[in-house]
C-alpha cells in the first residue's frame, strides 16, 4: 500500500501548516519573554519542509511512480480482514472493557481475534489458548505488578 | 483428587455468596477488594514516595492491598480529577496536593475543596531560600538589598514550574518585602531537586524548594540556605533563620498533602478510612521514612482538613493576585 | 581494604544472594514487558524491601534495573517490540540479525556487553563518584541543550537512506512531545479542550505502537515472507558472540564510557545513553554502510552503554541527593528509610555499607549472565509458535501494557493509532526509529532551551558562554555540518556524472530534462 510521496508529503506539510498556525494560540504566561509555542512552530516548520520535499520527489516521479501502487499482500481481501479485526477488537476492548471487567474482554477479544487467524476448525484449541493467556495475563499485570486493571462480573466473582 | 472436589467447592461457595450479598451491599463488609490511591504525580516523586510507604502501612488495618496508582499529566490535574470524578465506593482514593488551589485559581480546573470528601491531611512542608556556594550573599537581608537596587531582570530564580507553588512562595516573599515580583526573572524548572542543581551550577541565583530537599546539597557545601519559609526552624538545620527572623516581616509558605476520596462518601467508610490512614500515619516505618526524610508529619482529620483546604483556596488566590501571577 | 573486606562480608550471604536472584527473575519479566517501565519495577519493590535489611534492599534495585535493561533487548531483538526504550535504538538492527537465524548470538553477545558495560559503569561509581558528580555538576541548561542536540543527530544517521522522510519522523515525535501541559509556562498545548490530552502523550504507549502494534499489523497482513523461515530456530554460538565483542572492543570502551558520563547527568539516563552511543559506533565506524542491515556493532556499543548508564546514575544521588531519573528517586527514599544519608561524606560515614552497595553491583552483573542465558534460551522459543497464535497474544499484551504505564485508556488510544500510523508510514518507507527518539529527547531539548533564554533574556551568545557548552556546541556543529558537505559534494558528483539525481533508478535520464 504505498502512495506516491506527493500525497504523503503533501499530509505531513498540512499537517505542519495546522501545528504552526495553532501554535500561535497558546496563552502566555505573564513575565515569560518567548512563549509556549516557539519551539512547536520550530519543529513545525520542519515537517512542513520535510513535507515539500516529498511533494516536489513525488511530483517528479509522478510518471514512474504510481499514485497508489498496492503490493500483493494488498491485493488479498484477507488482508484486510486482519488488519480491520486487530483495529475492531481493541477499539471493542478501550469500549466495553470499563463495562465487562478485563477477564472477560480479554477472553472474548483473543477468542474472536483466534478464530478469524487460525479459522473456526480450531475453536476449542483457540478458547483454550485464549483463556490461558487471559489469566496469565491477569496473573502477571493485577497481582503481581499491581495494574488496576477493568474490575467487572468475573473479577467479582473470584473476590467473593 | 480430593483436592480438586476442595477447590470446586470452594469456588462455588464464593460465586454464591457474592451473589447473595449482591455487589452493591452495604459499607459493614467494605473493604471486600483492592483499594485504588491515585497519585497525579509520577512515580518517584515526593508525593509518590510518600504515598507508597503510606499505603504499605495502611494495608493491615484494611485487610486489603492498597494500589498506588499514577495518573500523571495536566499539572496534576489530570489525577486530581480522576480521582474526584471515580465513585464514591471508597475503592478509589487519592492524594490532593496544594498545586490543586492554584491551578483553581488559575481557571484551568473547578476541583475546589468541595469536590472532594476529605480524609486526612498528612505532611506540611516549608519552602525556603537557598542561593548557589559562588553566591555573594550570606543573608536574606543582603540579597533583597541587592535585588532592590540593580535593575529588574539582574537576577533570576527557580524552584519548579511557572505559576507552582514554590513560584508564589517566591512571589509571596517579594511582596512581603515590598518589592515588585517583576524585578527578579523566574526560570521555571522540573521541580526541586533540578533547580536546586541549577542553584548549585551557578545558573539560577535564588531557587525555593524546602531544606528537606536541600539539605545534601547544603551539607556538601553547594547551596547555602537564607531562610526558610516555615514558622519554626528546620531541625537538621537549626542555623538557618525564618523569614521573620531574617528580615523582620513574617511570611510562610508550605506545600501540603492530603488524602481525600471522590466527595459524597458514606460517613462510615470515610471514617473507617481516616481510622486507616492514622493507624499508618502512626507506624513505625511510616514515621521513620519520614523523619528520615525530614518531612514533618503534620494530621488534620477530616473536617480539619476540609477547612483548611477551602481556606487554602482563597488564601493562595490573594497571593496569586498581590504578585500579578494570574 | 579493610572497608572492602568489610563489604564482601555484608554482601556474601544466603540472604542477599536469593533476594539478588528474585530480583534478576522480576527484572526479566518486568523488562520484556513493554509498558512496564524499570521505574515501575522498582516502584513495585519498594515496599517489599522495607522487610529487607539495607544491602538486600539496595541490591534488589540494582539487580532488577540491570535485568530489565537488559531484557528489554529480548522481545526487541526475536519481535521487532523493544521491551524498553533503552532497547528502541537498535531493535531493528537486531531483528535483522534474528531474521538471518543469529538472535540468540546478537542476545548473547548483547548479554554480555551488557555485564561489561554494568562493570565499566561500577567501577566508575566506586572510584570516581565524587569526580563524577562534579563534573554532573558543571552541567547548566546550555550544556543539557547541546548534548540534547547531539541525541537528535543521531535521527539523521538512523535514517541516511531517506533523510526528508527521516525528518518528518522526528518532527512527530518532537511535535508529540509537546502535547499536555506545557512546564515552562504552564499552559496547554494541542489539547483542545480535552482532559484526555491534557494527559500528555506519553511516549511508552507511542513506543508500544509504533513497535509492537504495527508488527502485530505487518505479520497479520503480509504474507509470511520466506525471510522468517530461519528465524524458527535460534542457536547460541558462544564463540560468535565472543569473537563479536573482541572485534568491536573498541566500541564496549566507547559506549561504556559514554554511558557512564551520560548516566551520571542528573535529567539524561540509559536512554540517550543508547542512541548516542549507537550513532558514534556508527559515526566512527569502518563500515557505516552495514548498519540496518543486521551488523552488530553498533548493538555492542549501545548495550554496553544503557548498562554502563544504569549504575552512574546513582552518582549524583548518593553524592548530592539530587536523583538522576526517577529509579534514583525511589532509590533516595529507600537509602534514608535506610539510615544512609546522601551527602558527599556517604562514603567516609557509611563506607562499608556503600561499598556493599557497589559489590552486589558487580555480584548482580554476574548473575546476568546465566539468568539471561536462561531467559534467551525460553524466548527463543516464542519464535517456533505461528505468528497466527503469536501475533494476537502479542496485541494482548500491548493493551495491557499500553493501559499500565499511565493506568489510564488513553494509552491503549495512543498505541492503537500510533500502530495503524506506523504501520503506514512503514509501508511508505518511513523510518520510525527517529520518532521514538523525538519523543525521547524532546523535552530535555526545549526546556533547556527555554530555561536558558529566560535566564539570559533571549542572550543566544549564552549557548556559547561557557567551555564545556561551547565544546559541546562545536561538536554538534561538526556533527551536523559534515554529513551534508559529504552530501552535497556527492551529489555535484552524481549531478556532473548522471546529469541528474540518481534518487530514481528506473528511469530515464533523457525522458526528464528539467532535473536539476
Amino acid at each position: 500500500m504505498k502512495v506516491n510521496d506527493a500525497i504523503s508529503g503533501a499530509i505531513f506539510l498540512a499537517i505542519g501548516i495546522f501545528a504552526f498556525v495553532h501554535a500561535g494560540t497558546f496563552r502566555t504566561m505573564p513575565g515569560v519573554p518567548f512563549g509556549p509555542g516557539l519551539f512547536p512552530r520550530l519543529v513545525a516548520v520542519m515537517m512542513g519542509l520535510g513535507g515539500l520535499i516529498l511533494i516536489f520527489n513525488g511530483l517528479r516521479a509522478v510518471r514512474y511512480q504510481p499514485w497508489l501502487r498496492l503490493e500483493e499482500w494488498a491485493r488479498q481481501p484477507r488482508s484486510y480482514l486482519m488488519f480491520f479485526a486487530c483495529v475492531g477488537v481493541v477499539l471493542f476492548y478501550i469500549v466495553v472493557a470499563e463495562e465487562l471487567g478485563f477477564i472477560l474482554t480479554s477472553s472474548l477479544v483473543l477468542i474472536a481475534l483466534l478464530l478469524i487467524t487460525r479459522g473456526t476448525s480450531r475453536a476449542p484449541s483457540s478458547v483454550l489458548i485464549a483463556l490461558t493467556v487471559t489469566a496469565s495475563l491477569h496473573l502477571l499485570f493485577a497481582d503481581t505488578l499491581r495494574v488496576p486493571l477493568p474490575f467487572g462480573l468475573v473479577e467479582g466473582w473470584l473476590v467473593g | 483428587m480430593k483436592s480438586m472436589r476442595t477447590a470446586v467447592g470452594a469456588i462455588a461457595i464464593g460465586v454464591m455468596a457474592t451473589l447473595t450479598l449482591g455487589v452493591g451491599a452495604a459499607a459493614a463488609d467494605w473493604p471486600d477488594r483492592p483499594i485504588t490511591l491515585i497519585v497525579p504525580w509520577g512515580v518517584g516523586g515526593g508525593t509518590d514516595i510518600v504515598a507508597r510507604t503510606l499505603a504499605a502501612q495502611m494495608e493491615p488495618a484494611l485487610g486489603q492491598p492498597v494500589n498506588v496508582v499514577n495518573r500523571t499529566g495536566g499539572s496534576g490535574i489530570v489525577g486530581h480529577t480522576a480521582m474526584a470524578t471515580a465513585d464514591p465506593d471508597g475503592y478509589t482514593i487519592g492524594t490532593i496536593n496544594v498545586d490543586l488551589s492554584q491551578l483553581v485559581c488559575q481557571g484551568m480546573t473547578d476541583l475546589t475543596a468541595d469536590e472532594f470528601t476529605h480524609i486526612a491531611l498528612i505532611n506540611t512542608e516549608p519552602a525556603a531560600v537557598s542561593v548557589g556556594a559562588g553566591s555573594d550573599f550570606e543573608t536574606l537581608e543582603e540579597a533583597l538589598d541587592a535585588i532592590r537596587d540593580n535593575p529588574p531582570g539582574t537576577y533570576t530564580a527557580s524552584g519548579s514550574g511557572t505559576g507552582s507553588i514554590y513560584h508564589l512562595a517566591w512571589a509571596g516573599l517579594m511582596v512581603t518585602a515590598g518589592i515588585d515580583p517583576g524585578r527578579v526573572t523566574w526560570v521555571p524548572s522540573d521541580g526541586g531537586g533540578p533547580s536546586l542543581q541549577d542553584a548549585a551550577s551557578g545558573a539560577v541565583d535564588f531557587v525555593t524548594p524546602p531544606l528537606s530537599t536541600a539539605a545534601p546539597l547544603v551539607e556538601a557545601g553547594k547551596t547555602r540556605p537564607l531562610a526558610t519559609m516555615g514558622s519554626d526552624r528546620f531541625s537538621r538545620l537549626p542555623e538557618v533563620p525564618t523569614i521573620e527572623e531574617a528580615i523582620g516581616e513574617a511570611w510562610t509558605s508550605q506545600t501540603w498533602r492530603m488524602i481525600g476520596a471522590p466527595k459524597g462518601l458514606p460517613d462510615d467508610v470515610r471514617d473507617k478510612l481516616t481510622a486507616a490512614v492514622r493507624a499508618a500515619f502512626d507506624s513505625q516505618p511510616f514515621t521513620d521514612f519520614m523523619n528520615e526524610r525530614g518531612f514533618a508529619l503534620t494530621w488534620m482529620g477530616s473536617e480539619d482538613a476540609k477547612a483548611f483546604h477551602a481556606s487554602e483556596d482563597s488564601a493562595i488566590c490573594e497571593v496569586m493576585k498581590a504578585a500579578g501571577m494570574i | 581494604m579493610e572497608t572492602l573486606l568489610a563489604a564482601f562480608d555484608l554482601v556474601f550471604r544466603f540472604e542477599v544472594m536469593l533476594v539478588i536472584l528474585g530480583a534478576c527473575v522480576f527484572g526479566i519479566f518486568a523488562g520484556a514487558m513493554p509498558g512496564i517501565s524499570a521505574t515501575v519495577a522498582v516502584a513495585l519493590l519498594v515496599p517489599v524491601t522495607f522487610f529487607m535489611e539495607p544491602v538486600a534492599a539496595l541490591a534488589a534495585i540494582a539487580t532488577a534495573v540491570a535485568m530489565a535493561i537488559f531484557a528489554g533487548d529480548l522481545p526487541g531483538a526475536l519481535l521487532r517490540i523493544p521491551g524498553m526504550p533503552a532497547s528502541a535504538a537498535y531493535a531493528e538492527e537486531a531483528h535483522e540479525m534474528t531474521l538471518k537465524g543469529q538472535g540468540g548470538t546478537v542476545l548473547m553477545t548483547s548479554l554480555l556487553c551488557s555485564v561489561m558495560g554494568g562493570f565499566v559503569g561500577t567501577m566508575a561509581l566506586a572510584f570516581s563518584a565524587p569526580w563524577l558528580a562534579e563534573f554532573a555538576l558543571q552541567f547548566q541548561f546550555f550544556e543539557y541543550f547541546w548534548l540534547a542536540c547531539i541525541g537528535l543527530s543521531t535521527a539523521a544517521l538512523v535514517s541516511a537512506s531517506n533523510p526528508a522522510k527521516g525528518m518528518i519522523s522526528l518532527s512527530i515525535g518532537l511535535l508529540l512531545a509537546t502535547v499536555g501541559f506545557d512546564m515552562i509556562s504552564g499552559a496547554p498545548r494541542f489539547t483542545f479542550g480535552s482532559l484526555h490530552l491534557m494527559e500528555g502523550i506519553h511516549f511508552i504507549p507511542v513506543m508500544i505502537g509504533v513497535f509492537a502494534v504495527a508488527e502485530v499489523l505487518r505479520s497479520l497482513t503480509h504474507p509470511a515472507s520466506d525471510r522468517r523461515e530461519h528465524a524458527h530456530v535460534q542457536r547460541i554460538d558462544l564463540r560468535a558472540a565472543l569473537a563479536t565483542i573482541w572485534r568491536y572492543k573498541a566500541n564496549i570502551g566507547r559506549g561504556s564510557g559514554i554511558g557512564t558520563l551520560i548516566g551520571a547527568l542528573p535529567g539524561a539516563g540509559s536512554d540517550i545513553a543508547s542512541w548516542v552511543s549507537y550513532a558514534l559506533a556508527r559515526r566512527f565506524s569502518k563500515t557505516p554502510e552495514k548498519f540496518g542491515t543486521g551488523h552488530p556493532e553498533g548493538i555492542v556499543a549501545a548495550s554496553s552503554s544503557n548498562n554502563a548508564a544504569t549504575s552512574s546514575t546513582w552518582v549524583p544521588s548518593l553524592v548530592f541527593g539530587i536523583p538522576g531519573d526517577s529509579v534514583t528517586a525511589i532509590v533516595i527514599g529507600v537509602l534514608f528509610l535506610k539510615g544512609l544519608e546522601p551527602g558527599p561524606l556517604v562514603f567516609v560515614e557509611n563506607a562499608p555499607l556503600v561499598f556493599s552497595i557497589f559489590v552486589s553491583f558487580f555480584i548482580a552483573n554476574l548473575f546476568l549472565i546465566p539468568v539471561g542465558y536462561v531467559a534467551i534460551r525460553l524466548a527463543s522459543q516464542l519464535l517456533r509458535v505461528p505468528n497466527t497464535v503469536l501475533m494476537p497474544i502479542v496485541l494482548l499484551f500491548t493493551l495491557v501494557g499500553a493501559f499500565a504505564i499511565n493506568n489510564s485508556t488513553m494509552g491503549i488510544i495512543v498505541a492503537l493509532v500510533g500502530g495503524v500510523v506506523s504501520f503506514f508510514m512503514q509501508e511508505n518507507d518511513f523510518p520510525v526509529a527517529p520518532l521514538i527518539l523525538g519523543m525521547v529527547i524532546g523535552t530535555l531539548l526545549e526546556q533547556n532551551f527555554m530555561q536558558g533564554m529566560i535566564a539570559k533574556g533571549g542572550d543566544l551568545t549564552a549557548f556559547f558562554g561557557r567551555p564545556i557548552a561551547a565544546t559541546l556546541g562545536v561538536i554538534t556543529i561538526l556533527i551536523w555540518v559534515t554529513p551534508l558537505i559529504a552530501a552535497a559534494r556527492r551529489w555535484r558528483q552524481m549531478q556532473t556524472r548522471h546529469g541528474g539525481p540518481g534518487a530514481m533508478p528506473h528511469r530515464n535520464s533523457a525522458g526528464n530534462p528539467t532535473a536539476g
